[in-house]
């Protein structure tokens, strides 16, 4: 029984493909659930990541409904949900609440980091670096199991007295001290989902430092591998502040304690009985401190997969690959030094904010860079429209206008009027939607080959690609004409409460009316995902014609060891189409171009 | 039937002594294991209304001699009454326009005809009381919101008993209960929600203040009790626990601002007894 | 480009440095659209030609063009210009250095859960003591110590903010218990509220109106619903209102009685 270790050839002998766990249960428990191989902690990671967007994506339809008929009964499924939530069907602001916290919760912390960082990273980081398997493989099978008990507490504390957490994923105390005990079951949750990632990010480090192929210069490896090493960086130097504040918080709830507790408070008429004399904004500098890296967390992955699928459907080199790898190492270093920004509005002098606006600024430099380079990559290409490249070429106009409108929000001025309304949250959507989701959307498609030997529909990746774009544009771009109008983020009723928003209600319609699109439009994806399992037209091993190390092996690639013996790297990562060369695509492995 | 084992598991986690909000049916569940206590002997129902006069002994307290004592009185407040200030609504506009007519006043002190006190909560206390079982009535108490006011201003009912809770404002109300043996819970009630039932699982005679948070100026005070020997004094100040067996009782006299009293009380089989107080404002 | 950033749904502005917020979101947006459309017909065109059918090899060298980093530069360029010319002097103008108490009209606001707390200083412009201790929530919402000659006059409103037009208001503004923030869409001036900190704002309102302070950060399950009222009067309408909240004070300015 081999299970610690790096694969060896023992391994590849026992964990050979094809072999269906038949005898003892021991030895299917061993390989397909406490697996230590990194592509079944990647499919792991994948798979629970997909259910809990989905979840996530749930919740936000329910808040959806609430917003465009506030205080109306939703028909049907509405009654389910008890009275304690959703009373005759209609949905109480407690409730809403609930669904707001764990709708970015589950979004950011379970779906698309794991998508992005565990399934994707986790998979390709060690075929990409012509690795066995990860540094560390029993290290990241404790790392999927840390994320999937933090998930299941996150679950679990829907069905507590009071509810799960309603303080917004952001969770600014003194609020998230005095809400209810869902609070502290998502702290614990929270302690679960960072040492994950903490655990996951040193293998990721490890494994890309220290197990590259023989040749595999750093210059030499695929962006993908830049992007998840940086990421993998941030999570490391980030993480490790929330852990802290988030015991700090847990003792201020349950120990009486009061870091966060300012003294003289007065809460419902009734002064605090905690000791006080804590700050309440400093909760908001640890938070944000991760929290801005956690947003290159979620994007930078994203880059490297729309990178990846560029260079493949455009068949040629990346323009500047230099440039990128430089961009995004500056990129996660500035993305620790512009927290505060999400802060403006909470008493900052001149010479603060003008430093956080001007590193807020500096950052968008190589965000442009990046988006530039991609848009030269295709200069002079071959440009095939494949489903996964429709999906990386739609990641570029989005994530630029997450990108730009994120300028306004980083001039301090503007964001008098605009933080905290609609248009903050259209523009992290932006971002992490239609720019990181679109993204992860084209990873899938164009690596289910490797990982499945099949390749998903074409047709249904259509049906899926276009609604799905259409959407999110209905869905997320009205969301900047609520904001400019000032209408409040995390309003129970979407505003109706206010005069300055009653014009604008009828958008909370249409927006809801976009996401009900995008939810059908899934449907395409769910059907493609699962059929192709089975009835997918079966591929060869490198059926994209790539280049990197993972079209080295066979697909899906061979047991516990991935590859059959050693790789060397003669070549950078993306010689597509060299002068001279037989084929449009010089593999690095291979010595002949 | 997994929802309710999830429950039930959560209950006997050790984070539960952190809860601060116990939903309805946790309760409900709750009290299913300790609640039987209610279900028979004799003993008779008390009001949880404002008015105390109309409690009555009920039959079946008259089958059998043995409680059938009761204790009536009247309170007053000795001392110069001030008026009570008019509440400025303007808050909320639709507090206000229900209000025009009529404005409402502060209540911490509401006297009737002759210096009697309303809202006056008086109780034996339970440590008095001999070990036996309670009829449980079944009459729901009513704590209305109507007009930005809660009426009545101070309440009791029993342990297990349906507090029903009404909004009908067409404004967000939200109920926050600052009961300490009890689960505090504070819950929305938005336009839409006219009506919320909640159920208290344990005794705290204490009285606790129910707030609205939107409309800064409601409150009201309420209590629980596992016995039905309690009255709340109505404008004529006059209160009266009936049902009683024979002995001697404490008989509380709690006022929200004014300090409380202590009376003790022996009733033989069938007597009535009468205890009159004066309430006053502390000389310091 | 002040009227460009309203012709984009923003609220009416009414307030002195309304301009100043209204220009850099149009300058921005400005910058934004036109990075934007650009970016976008050049990524089009460049999809169209090199599409595979219309160019079936890939030229391994690329494109060779710096014009890139001269869009690059020039990006940068025009932000450091919006973030040194219009972001930073108006924020240190209006924001980190508000108008001074004595040359303004001071105003506290307190933020509870879920009201606004308004205490204007009355007649002799001094605020009265307040104690936490004092608090109560019905008949003395920001615990004025009645006791306090300099709060004798003081006047308290819940939800309800007055001001004259045209004078400079300073508002003071803390909260009780947890982090909510105080938007004033038609004035530009929005705040976060901290507990444990009082963070001080300033605006003049040049037109006269009815509007609303909004709740702009989570702060519980009222939070949708804490809305104030908030009113610029002429000088003359703000005065008669002062006046009846005088009045008031007056008609129960008995020494504070063991009921209050």
């Amino acid at each position: 029984m081999h299970n610690n270790g790096h694969a060896n050839a023992e391994g590849h002998g026992h964990d050979g493909h094809g072999d269906h766990g038949h005898g003892a249960p021991e030895s299917f428990i061993r390989k397909y659930v406490f697996s230590v191989d990194h592509k079944v902690i990647g499919i792991q990671y994948g798979i629970t990541a997909l259910v809990f967007l989905f979840l996530g994506f749930c919740l936000i339809l329910l808040m959806r409904w609430q917003l465009a008929y506030p205080e109306q009964a939703l028909p049907v499924i509405g009654r389910l949900f008890g009275v304690t939530r959703m009373p005759e069907g209609v949905m109480l602001p407690e409730f809403y609440n609930q669904l707001g916290a764990m709708h970015g919760t589950i979004m950011v912390f379970l779906g698309v980091v794991p998508l992005a960082v565990g399934a994707f990273g986790n998979y390709l980081v060690p075929l990409q670096v012509g690795a066995p398997d990860m540094a560390f493989p029993k290290l990241n099978a404790a790392s999927y199991w840390l994320y999937f008990v933090g998930g299941v507490i996150m679950l679990i504390s829907f069905f507590i007295p009071g509810g799960a957490a309603k303080s917004g994923w952001t969770s600014y105390p003194p609020l998230a001290v005095i809400e209810t005990a869902g609070q502290t079951w998502w702290l614990l949750g929270m302690v679960f989902l960072i040492n994950s990632s903490l655990l996951g990010s040193v293998n990721i480090i490890t494994t890309i430092v220290q197990l590259r192929a023989p040749g595999l210069k750093f210059m030499r490896l695929p962006f993908f591998v830049w992007a998840q090493l940086v990421t993998s960086l941030l999570l490391l130097l980030a993480f490790p502040p929330l852990e802290v504040a988030g015991f700090m918080q847990l003792l201020d709830r349950v120990a009486g304690t009061s870091f966060f507790m300012p003294s003289g408070l007065v809460i419902s008429g009734e002064a605090y009985t905690g000791s006080g004399g804590g700050n309440a904004l400093l909760w908001q500098h640890l938070f944000w401190f991760l929290a801005h890296p956690e947003v290159y967390v979620l994007i930078l992955p994203a880059m490297g997969i729309v990178c990846e699928v560029l260079a493949n459907n455009s068949r040629k080199p990346l323009y500047g690959y230099k440039a990128l790898v430089y961009s995004v190492i500056f990129l996660g270093f500035m993305s620790f030094v512009v927290w505060a920004h999400h802060m403006f509005l909470t008493g900052m002098g001149t010479a603060i904010s003008t430093f956080f606006q001007l590193t807020t600024m500096i950052i968008s430099v190589p965000s442009i860079i990046i988006l530039t380079v991609m848009i030269l990559s295709l200069w002079g290409g071959s440009i095939r429209f494949t489903t996964p490249m429709l999906f990386a070429l739609a990641f570029i106009p989005m994530f630029g206008i997450g990108g730009l409108t994120g300028l306004p929000l980083g001039l301090s001025v503007a964001d008098i009027h605009l933080h905290d309304t609609y248009y903050v949250i259209g523009h992290f959507h932006f971002v992490v939607a239609p720019g990181t989701l679109l993204a992860l959307f084209a990873g899938i498609y164009y690596w289910y080959p490797k990982v499945t030997g099949r390749r998903m529909n074409d047709t249904l990746g259509r049906w899926h690609f276009w609604p799905s774009l259409v959407c999110m544009v209905g869905t997320f771009m009205p969301m900047f004409v609520l904001g400019m109008a000032g209408v409040s983020r995390r309003l129970y009723d979407g505003g109706a409460t206010y005069a300055h928003a009653q014009d604008y209600l009828w958008i909370n319609q249409l927006i809801t009316f976009s996401s009900w699109g995008l939810a059908l439009a899934q449907v395409f994806f769910i059907v493609n995902f699962f059929v192709s399992l089975k009835n997918g037209e079966k591929v060869e091993d490198n059926p994209w014609q790539g280049t990197t190390l993972e079209w080295a092996t066979t697909s899906p690639p061979l047991g516990h060891g991935n590859f059959e013996a050693p790789v060397t790297v003669y070549r950078g990562p993306y010689e597509y189409s060299v002068p001279r060369a037989k084929r449009d695509f010089s593999p690095q492995h291979l010595k002949r171009i | 039937m997994r929802t309710r084992f999830l429950r039930y598991a959560l209950s006997k986690l050790p984070f539960r002594s952190h809860l601060r909000l116990l939903p309805v049916v946790a309760l409900a569940l709750l009290l299913a294991g300790c609640g039987s206590d209610d279900e028979d002997g004799g003993g008779a129902a008390a009001s949880g209304s404002d008015t105390a006069a109309s409690a009555e002994t009920p039959a079946a307290a008259v089958e059998t001699d043995t409680n059938s004592a009761s204790i009536s009185g009247t309170i007053t407040f000795n001392g110069d009454a001030p008026e009570m200030a008019v509440l400025d609504m303007a808050a909320d506009p639709i507090c206000d326009e229900k209000n025009q007519e009529n404005p409402r006043r502060r209540q911490v002190l509401v006297l009737g005809e002759g210096q009697a006190i309303a809202n006056v909560m008086v109780q034996i206390k339970g440590t008095s009381l001999p070990d036996m079982d309670h009829d449980m009535p079944d009459m729901v108490v009513e704590f209305d919101q109507g007009g930005c006011q809660y009426s009545p201003h101070v309440f009791a009912l029993r342990v297990g008993q349906t507090l029903k809770i009404l909004n009908p404002d067409g404004t967000l109300h939200n109920v926050h209960a600052f009961a300490k043996v009890n689960a505090e819970f504070n819950e929305a009630m938005p336009q839409f929600r006219t009506e919320l039932e909640k159920v208290f699982d344990k005794a705290e005679p204490t009285p606790f203040a129910v707030k609205c948070d939107v409309h800064p100026w409601m409150n009201a005070w309420a209590a629980v009790f596992d016995h039905p020997y309690f009255a709340v004094t109505g404008e004529d100040g006059t209160f009266t626990i009936s049902g009683l067996p024979a002995g001697t009782y404490e008989l509380e006299i709690w006022h929200e601002r004014l300090p409380a009293q202590t009376v003790s009380v022996t009733v033989g089989i069938g007597e009535k007894a009468t205890v009159d107080a004066e309430m006053e404002v502390p000389s310091s | 480009m002040i009227e460009f950033a309203r012709s984009m749904w923003m609220p009416q502005a009414a307030s002195t440095h309304a301009g100043q917020v209204d220009g850099l979101i149009g300058w921005v947006h400005l910058l934004m659209l036109v990075l934007f459309v650009g970016w976008g017909i050049f990524f089009f065109f460049i999809l169209v030609r090199f599409r595979k059918r219309r160019n079936p090899k890939a030229n391994y060298e690329g494109t060779h063009s710096h014009l890139s980093r001269w869009v690059e530069g020039a990006v940068a360029v025009i932000e450091i210009a919006l973030l040194f010319g219009l972001s930073v002097p108006v924020w240190a103008r209006v924001v980190a250095n508000p108008t001074p108490a004595e040359e303004a009209m001071t105003i506290r606001v307190v933020g509870q859960q879920f009201a606004w707390n308004i205490h204007y200083p009355g007649a002799d412009g001094v605020f009265g003591a307040t104690s936490v201790d004092l608090v109560d929530a019905e008949a003395n919402p920001v615990g004025v110590d009645r006791d306090d000659v300099m709060a004798k006059d003081d006047i308290v409103t819940v939800n309800q903010l007055h001001i004259p037009v045209d004078t400079p208001i300073r508002i003071e503004l803390s909260s009780f218990d947890v982090v909510h923030s105080f938007f004033l869409p038609e004035m530009r001036v929005k705040q976060d509220a901290i507990p444990g900190m009082t963070i001080p704002l300033s605006f003049t309102a040049t037109a006269t109106g009815e509007w609303e302070i909004a709740c702009a950060q989570l702060c519980g399950l009222g939070h949708y619903r804490m809305r104030g009222f908030f009113t610029v009067h002429d000088q003359a309408g703000f005065n008669a209102w002062m006046a009846e909240r005088v009045a008031e004070v007056e008609a129960a300015s008995q020494p504070k009685g063991f009921f209050d």
